[in-house]
């Protein structure tokens, strides 16, 4: 008897909980909405306000005069949103408008709030302040024990290109379990020419093959040649070749057929990385690289190599190309066809070729490409 | 006669047993969604869709979206489709044997030719007959294929797309502009492990609809389909967001999915002797990585908005319910040995124990007990307190979960409109009078199908998308 009575006990208690449930969700609401609309046309008149005092700063203290305290919030948000979408001049006179608020004070005070998202959300806006303070704050954030809040502290002192030390941000971001994050790759990537030393010194340190990945992807995004001799020397470093690559090729050969797409081990991953990075760099240095690439055991290397060789345009590439028309993996074969069009004439012919010739193989993919391409019926 | 009684009062037994641990699981699950979207809800209003459209983190994807017979709504959807917010995407759409003038329509709307594509079959499907595109949109890619059925629709998408995602879109549904990004973000921060990732399904009916974009949000004119949205709600903001938490969400909406492409094709693409293809590719994927001890993620996105059209009428709701029901018990048959499996881990002991005990078995219990439990009372077979906790646990609790999945929603949607909160609210307690349990037996239906053999989808009605007055 008792279960049940506890049974009916504690369904009443659920009944009464849900009326106040349901009482409190639509009150709440409405409330909420109300307080949404009036924030809304606030912000609107606070942008209307805002863009005509930008372009008359001697006014800034009249608008400040007209601020009521919630205005600064919403300022702020205005601000953190518009900032990324407006280039030059135009952002130069935000961020004085900001720091005529006082909106940069109040960030540096938010950077040291208790919760995880505001400080994110201060150090976002912070990366448009180009000062001594802020970028020492910025520097203490790299240490905030939330990764999210390191992470929006990187970008912004990348965005002041005001990173100190590649290896201190290496330690920071990418020995962490957030190594893999394409959003600490993108950090990397953003870090520019004035770290492509430093970025060359990761390649050769004694540091996990995953930093050297972010490293080696951030030296193909700069786009600085003087990456390319350490990025063909990390190519060609023992390790990444031969001995381990034939290891790979057979520990896949293992596995069937649709179980070899994707690379078993971090060697790989570190040809293929410097391969798309060579791409991107598209330096003529790189071409024994290149042909070598172009019979790398490994599927996705070649078909990257293939890329790549297309990229960089020269008839050198265009015998092994040809070769990788016939490839067992088909999409190393569309890669090669794909260069072999983009190299002109030459390449046009050689796929002409093949696809008159007797390798179904190498005929299937020529005619098809060139189809696609309209060059044939 | 007594031996009838005796078996009648086992089963009552077995009615509020099951009853008592539905409860405690729906209030656990409670507990987890709303932790998980408490987490969850920091992150999402922190992406910043600009950063994520400009600084080239966002992964090319490919957007499937298999049509049949979808005449009324396929140029609105593809508009649509074309016109979202991401840096690098294609649409393909693949007419799948339709019998109406979906390609058609198509073709004169877009203006589109015959072209050539180069591709390798790499899944199964059945032959292409055309490809066709436009310079106009040199994003959208429509392929024209004998009838094969939506699996065999999204293989023939898989082969043709080149990228390394692709996102599953029903034909009758629409995106937000951000959608995507928002679906890409585990993506970004877990690129090599993630592997599949579900979006939220809202219902478009009542909605206001312009250019192919929800402009207005608002509840569903047609009490059907108000019940459904409330449906809606509890499904994805408790259900789906629990089991994502524990790693073992075994469904991704057939309406709006992010796969990698290389894992899709690991498990050979979408299985065709199913009608659950949604589920089906979840539990492949799981039993593949986890047979091989390879890590993986999926992952369920809240904000992440796809607007799909609930059906209107008592009959296509049936034979929708019926079909899932029939997908579901299909996919947990070919997999059964995953079911308390310990090898799967929370997939096998929790997700696919939980899909069998209160999915399959649950609406049987739950029927037998609408039957019995009164009978037996009025009988004198079974007290007044075993009636009333019975009672209470068939509604009081059903209430209460819906009610709280108004909360949640609350977390996720923050401008719903209190009118629409107070008319949630309302059918959040008249669905447990009578929708619930119509359900049930159409669950029940679905079980039967199951059980002789039933292939084939039904027919669906399409209805072109709410504009505003005057439009």
């Amino acid at each position: 008897m008792g279960f049940y009575k506890l049974i009916h006990w504690v369904s009443l208690v659920l009944a009464g909980a849900t009326l106040a449930i349901l009482l409190v969700v639509v009150v709440r609401q409405a409330f909420r909405n109300r307080r949404v609309r009036r924030d809304a046309a606030r912000r609107q008149s606070l942008m209307a306000l805002a863009l005509e005092y930008i372009e008359e700063p001697e006014f800034i203290p009249a608008f400040k005069a007209q601020l009521k305290p919630p205005d600064q919030r919403l300022l702020l948000q205005l601000f953190a949103e518009l900032l990324p979408k407006v280039r030059g001049d135009y952002a130069e006179k935000i961020v004085q408008l900001m720091r005529a608020m006082g909106l940069n004070e109040r960030c540096l005070t938010q950077l040291r709030s208790p919760k995880w998202w505001k400080r994110a959300d201060a150090a976002a806006v912070l990366g448009w302040f180009q000062e001594p303070r802020v970028i020492q704050a910025l520097e203490t954030a790299l240490d905030d024990p939330q990764v999210g809040v390191r992470i929006e502290a990187a970008r912004a002192l990348a965005r002041l290109k005001a990173v100190q030390s590649v290896a201190g941000l290496v330690a920071r971001l990418a020995v962490v379990d957030a190594s893999h994050s394409l959003a600490v790759r993108e950090i990397f990537r953003s870090l520019g020419p004035s770290a492509v030393g430093e970025l060359m010194s990761v390649l050769e340190s004694d540091v996990p093959d995953q930093v050297k990945l972010l490293a080696t992807d951030a030296l193909g995004h700069i786009g600085d040649p003087r990456a390319v001799p350490a990025l063909l020397k990390l190519f060609h470093s023992p390790r990444n070749q031969t001995g381990d690559a034939i290891h790979e090729h057979k520990a896949r050969r293992g596995r069937s057929y649709s179980d070899r797409s994707q690379p078993t081990n971090s060697s790989v991953a570190l040809r293929l990385a410097v391969m798309q990075a060579l791409s991107v760099l598209v330096d003529p240095r790189a071409l024994d690289a290149i042909l070598t690439a172009l019979e790398d055991p490994v599927w996705e290397v070649r078909a990257q190599a293939a890329q790549c060789a297309s990229q960089l345009g020269s008839p050198a590439a265009l015998p092994r190309l040809e070769t990788l028309l016939h490839d067992e993996h088909w999409w190393v074969r569309f890669h090669a066809a794909e260069a072999l069009f983009k190299l002109g004439e030459a390449g046009v012919n050689t796929l002409l070729k093949v696809a008159r010739g007797t390798s179904a193989t190498g005929a299937d993919i020529a005619a098809g490409l060139l189809r696609e391409k309209g060059l044939v019926p | 006669m007594t031996l009838l009684w005796t078996i009648v009062r086992f089963i009552n037994g077995c009615v509020l047993a099951l009853l008592m641990v539905q409860s405690v699981i729906y209030l656990w699950q409670l507990i987890v969604a709303f932790l998980e979207l408490r987490q969850h809800r920091r992150l999402a209003s922190r992406t910043d869709t600009w950063w994520m459209l400009t600084s080239g983190v966002a992964l090319p994807i490919s957007i499937l979206v298999p049509a049949h017979n979808e005449e009324e709504t396929i140029v609105e959807n593809v508009r649509s489709m074309l016109a979202l917010h991401y840096p690098d995407f294609e649409v393909i759409v693949i007419n799948d044997g339709s019998r109406d003038r979906t390609l058609q329509v198509l073709i004169e709307a877009l203006n589109l030719q015959k072209l050539e594509r180069v591709w390798h079959p790499e899944v199964p499907h059945k032959e292409i007959r055309g490809l066709y595109g436009s310079p106009r949109h040199p994003r959208l890619l429509v392929v024209d294929k004998v009838n094969g059925g939506k699996s065999d629709a999204l293989n023939a998408g898989i082969n043709l797309s080149r990228f390394p995602l692709f996102c599953a879109v029903d034909a009758d549904s629409l995106l937000d502009h951000d959608s995507l990004l928002q679906v890409m973000r585990p993506f970004i921060e877990e690129p090599e492990e993630m592997i599949a990732v579900g979006g939220r399904i809202c219902i478009v009916n009542g909605c206001t609809v312009r250019a192919g974009q929800v402009t207005e949000v608002a509840l569903p004119a047609r009490p059907l389909a108000l019940l459904q949205s409330i449906e809606y709600i509890r499904a994805f903001l408790i259900a789906r967001l629990a089991w994502s938490r524990l790693g073992a969400m075994l469904i991704i909406s057939g309406a709006f999915g992010l796969f990698k492409r290389a894992a899709a094709i690991k498990v050979g693409g979408y299985s065709h002797d199913t009608v659950g293809e949604d589920m089906e590719i979840v539990v492949k994927l799981h039993r593949h990585f986890r047979d091989r001890g390879e890590k993986y993620q999926m992952r369920f996105v809240a904000d992440s908005v796809c607007w799909t059209q609930a059906p209107e009428t008592l009959g296509i709701l049936r034979r929708q319910r019926s079909r899932w029901q029939r997908g579901m018990m299909q996919s947990l048959a070919k997999h059964r040995e995953m079911i308390f499996n310990r090898k799967y881990g929370a997939v096998g002991t929790l997700g696919m124990g939980y899909f069998f005990l209160f999915d399959i078995i649950g609406p049987i219990i739950e029927l037998a007990g609408l039957v019995l439990v009164p009978l037996a009372y009025w009988m004198g077979e079974v007290t007044l307190h075993f009636f009333l906790a019975w009672l209470a646990l068939s509604f009081t609790y059903g209430v209460f979960l819906s009610a709280s999945s108004l909360l949640l929603e609350m977390m996720v949607t923050r401008t719903t409109r209190a009118k629409d909160l107070a008319l949630l609210a309302m059918s959040s307690v008249l669905e447990n009078f009578g929708y619930r349990q119509i359900n049930s037996l159409w669950r029940l239906e679905g079980i039967w199908q199951f059980l002789t053999g039933k292939q084939g989808w039904g027919a669906m009605q399409r209805t072109k998308f709410t504009k505003p007055n005057g439009q």
